[in-house]
């Protein structure tokens, strides 16, 4: 896994330092402009490994009080928005892996019945949008975390390629590669709706 | 030119191309590389349909616009509804520039406080009791306070409570629970709770009597509880019946303990004899009686003794305090031995052991069929008769001592280390050079007996090597002293004469001007040898090589010229250096030769004369005078040692830094040690912060 523990480096521009430090301080008119500035980016980390928006928003809301409960530890400003993501990311890995205890086999099961029903079985019949998606996000769910994130930044925030490789830390043109491996891995495992995905 | 991929390079061309990564020129490789191979374009449009899908979708999932509206709202009122002022005052100062400060200053207060505690004390003896006390006290204060509540049924679970608690120590604390409630039985049939009088079983009667008759029997018993476990404890309750109750009931238990009491006094006084009569009439009339006196008369007239008086143990204190009016008191020291505790656990031992006995006695009264258990039995009997009488005695013994207690008084009349008069000692210690041992000595002795003085001892000792010696010690009178000592120094000549003289205070120490001195018989201390002191020596350092064959060789020499060698020793040090010590006696006309011999066995390091003057200067005979040399042959250290070298620097070394190493690990796990208390602090501190911000 990459890069577990280690705050991520993000880049921020002086001001925003200056308004980290007044929301680290204590000033909650400046933490409202930090989570202003930040929840978007949060959102898409934690929706990157849960795949739910409900469950995303609440992780998003859960980092940033956590945040201000803990602002006294904090020193420096710089790392206010890499120590952010990592907790946010800390906290979808928790509600993920709960999930996945609790129901390992009722969403596994559930899946490969799903396709069972829907696929093999019969082919021709058409699947209503919603089990589409349904279908989608279990496919989803079965990516590494580091794919899923990849194409939750494409699709979900709509950012291009270079944006992406510098918000992932990963080299240049290496998201192709990713990408590339996730849309193969999705094809294949849907390989089942051929048909359906066409139309 | 038709490009090729291989599948890999394929699937990220087409997930490049759908997330529309591909520049124009590979856009249109792709394409014609598409047109080429169905199975390729078959990838594409899959991989196409599923981009549509996964943006449809997650587009959907998309936080809106009000995503940011509602997580500052709910930031919001989060944080809002649990600030209170405290709250942001608490956070402030965790907060800022100041924190650094802050947390100083607390370091600080937590280390004054930490600093201020008591040392902790090792719990034992009365430490121990008073806690325990306190722990009662506490629990009757509770019984008291569900009593005043009239809540009957509560203060019979308490009592219940209690006497469940106190029966859950073992061993003698049982037996003394056991001889309490015979107490307790005791205090209850003193109330007037006629119905209650014969029942024994404490529990039960407690129980009962508690919700027949609670007021009552709750201050007896709390009294009781109190009292016996914590004497002289004051119940902690508004209520004035009950402390009255209390008071009694403690006087009545007072009683029962078993304490020694004694007291010992220093007193100077003026006139011996009457304070020895007002004080024998003192105690009879207090009670008591004087157990045992000794006088005894100094030199100086004054008198000393000690008395030990008997007394009822109320009376002490009266007594001691009237103790000044005798004289002044020098030291005084009352002391109380509480020793009921052990009383009663010997009491129920011998209970205990009666009881065995008992059995036992019936048990030979049945068991007569076989010998052998027959003589078991009486050994057993035997046994236990013996500890019964053991502890009989021991109950007596306190019995006796708590009875009465006793002061012993230490009396001296003023001015008794004052010395009446001083006592002049002499002791001369005579030397004497003879080249006629035994002719000297009996002339010697011929001369103390002609001045009358007192022979003590008078031997002769011969020696393996034909030497021999005299001693002898005499007696003199005072007046015939001086003109003996001048005979017998007359007999040979002086080696050395002391005179010691010491003036001895008779019966006391301190010095007074007026005291009369006499002078006591002379003692003479008189020893006579043959051999003469040498009238000079000499310490001579040579270092030369060969020093084992150099000493032969001067044994050689010394034996053909007649110089005797008093002692001679060789030895090799490890370092390999060789040291002779040789030393010669000779006379003094030979002595110029035979030093340069000496000199000549190399380099000369050192050389130092002393010179010995006669005591009497007219006996001097210069020629025949012994001289000794003290000579030291050393050679210079020219093997190879086994403390240099390389290898023995390298051990050196490190057997040196293994031990720095060793005591710098001793002083580091030390000062971990002396740190763990503060990282424990620490961390409790943290967590407790934590705690407080998980709150807010």
């Amino acid at each position: 896994m990459t890069s577990t523990m280690t705050p991520l480096a993000v880049e921020i521009e002086p001001s925003t330092t200056d308004i980290i430090r007044s929301a680290l301080r204590g000033d909650e008119e400046a933490f409202e402009e930090v989570i202003r500035l930040y929840n978007r980016r949060l959102f898409s980390v934690a929706y990157g490994i849960v795949q739910s928006a409900s469950e995303a928003e609440d992780i998003v809301q859960e980092t940033f009080l956590a945040a201000h409960r803990n602002r006294w530890r904090l020193f420096n400003p710089t790392k206010f928005p890499g120590w952010l993501i990592l907790v946010a990311r800390n906290k979808a890995r928790d509600v993920w892996r709960k999930r996945v205890r609790h129901a390992t086999d009722a969403i596994s099961e559930g899946a490969e019945e799903a396709l069972q029903d829907h696929g093999v079985a019969c082919p021709s019949k058409g699947i209503e949008e919603s089990e589409k998606e349904h279908i989608l996000r279990t496919l989803l769910d079965s990516l590494p975390e580091q794919w899923r994130a990849a194409v939750t930044l494409r699709y979900l925030e709509g950012l291009d390629h270079s944006t992406i490789e510098q918000r992932m830390g990963l080299s240049n043109g290496a998201l192709r590669g990713i990408l590339g491996r996730a849309m193969a891995r999705l094809r294949d495992n849907a390989v089942f709706h051929q048909a359906e995905f066409r139309n | 030119m038709p490009t090729s991929f291989t599948p890999s390079q394929l699937e990220e061309q087409i997930a490049a191309s759908v997330t529309g990564d591909l520049n124009e020129t590979e856009q249109r490789e792709l394409e014609v590389y598409l047109a080429e191979h169905p199975d390729a374009q078959s990838i594409y449009e899959e991989s196409q349909a599923m981009s549509h899908l996964l943006e449809k979708t997650l587009k959907r999932d998309a936080p809106d616009h009000g995503f940011e509206d509602r997580m500052v709202t709910r930031f919001r009122r989060q944080t809002r509804q649990k600030s209170g002022a405290w709250n942001t005052f608490i956070a402030g100062l965790f907060n800022g520039p100041q924190r650094a400060w802050i947390a100083a200053v607390a370091v600080f207060v937590v280390a004054f406080l930490v600093g201020r505690t008591p040392e902790p004390q090792v719990l034992e003896g009365p430490a121990l009791e008073k806690e325990s006390a306190k722990e009662v006290k506490d629990k009757a204060v509770n019984i008291v306070s569900a009593r005043d509540g009239h809540d009957v049924s509560g203060y019979a679970d308490a009592v219940a409570a209690y006497i469940t608690s106190t029966s859950d120590h073992a061993g003698v604390e049982v037996e003394h629970k056991e001889h309490m409630t015979q107490k307790r039985s005791a205090l209850l049939s003193g109330e007037a709770i006629p119905g209650l009088l014969n029942e024994r079983e404490e529990n039960a009667a407690l129980l009962r009597a508690a919700s027949a008759a609670p007021t009552n029997v709750a201050e007896t018993t709390k009294a009781e509880v109190v009292n016996s476990h914590f004497p002289g404890a004051e119940a902690q309750s508004s209520n004035t019946n009950s402390i009255q109750t209390v008071d009694t009931a403690a006087a009545a238990v007072e009683t029962q303990r078993k304490l020694i009491r004694n007291a010992g006094i220093t007193l100077e006084v003026v006139n011996y004899a009457t304070v020895v009569h007002d004080l024998t009439q003192l105690a009879r009339a207090e009670g008591g009686f004087v157990s045992t006196q000794n006088d005894r008369t100094q030199a100086n007239g004054r008198s000393a003794g000690q008395m030990v008086i008997k007394l009822p143990p109320d009376q002490l204190d009266t007594f001691v305090g009237r103790l000044h009016e005798f004289g002044s008191i020098k030291s005084q020291a009352i002391k109380t031995d509480d020793v009921t505790k052990a009383y009663w656990d010997t009491e129920a031992r011998l209970r205990n052991a009666n009881l065995t006995e008992a059995r036992l006695l019936e048990l030979m009264e049945k068991k007569t069929d076989k010998v052998s258990d027959l003589l078991q039995v009486e050994k057993e009997i035997a046994r236990v008769r013996e500890s019964i009488e053991q502890m009989q005695g021991e109950l007596k013994l306190w019995d006796s001592l708590a009875a009465l207690a006793t002061v012993t008084i230490d009396l001296y009349e003023k001015d008794l280390n004052q010395a009446a008069d001083y006592l002049l000692k002499e002791t001369a210690t005579l030397s004497l050079f003879s080249s006629d041992v035994e002719k000297t000595f009996q002339e010697a002795r011929s001369l103390a007996e002609k001045s009358e003085a007192q022979i003590l001892s008078a031997q002769i000792n011969r020696g393996g090597d034909d030497q021999i010696s005299a001693t002898v010690s005499l007696l003199a009178s005072p007046d015939q002293s001086t003109i003996l000592i001048e005979q017998i120094k007359a007999l040979g000549r002086v080696n050395s004469y002391v005179i010691n003289s010491e003036r001895v205070a008779q019966d006391g120490q301190d010095a007074v001007e007026t005291g009369t001195t006499r002078k006591d018989k002379v003692r003479i201390d008189l020893t006579l040898s043959d051999e003469e002191s040498p009238a000079q020596v000499t310490h001579l350092d040579v270092q030369g090589n060969g020093v084992a064959d150099r000493v032969d060789e001067l044994k050689k020499l010394a034996q053909t010229l007649g110089v005797s060698i008093r002692s001679s020793s060789f030895l090799k040090g490890a370092d390999g250096v060789e040291l002779a010590t040789m030393v010669f006696r000779l006379p003094e006309k030979d002595y110029p030769h035979f030093l340069e011999i000496l000199k000549g066995s190399g380099k000369t390091s050192g050389i130092t004369v002393e010179r010995r003057d006669r005591v009497d200067e007219s006996q001097i005979k210069l020629e025949s005078d012994p001289v000794e040399i003290d000579f030291n042959l050393k050679s210079a250290p020219s093997e190879v040692s086994f403390h240099k070298g390389f290898i023995a620097s390298i051990r050196n070394t490190l057997s040196r830094s293994f031990g720095l190493l060793m005591t710098a690990l001793e002083r580091v796990i030390t000062g971990l040690a002396y740190l763990l208390p503060w990282l424990i602090l620490g961390a409790v501190g943290l967590l407790g912060v934590k705690l407080l911000r998980r709150k807010k």
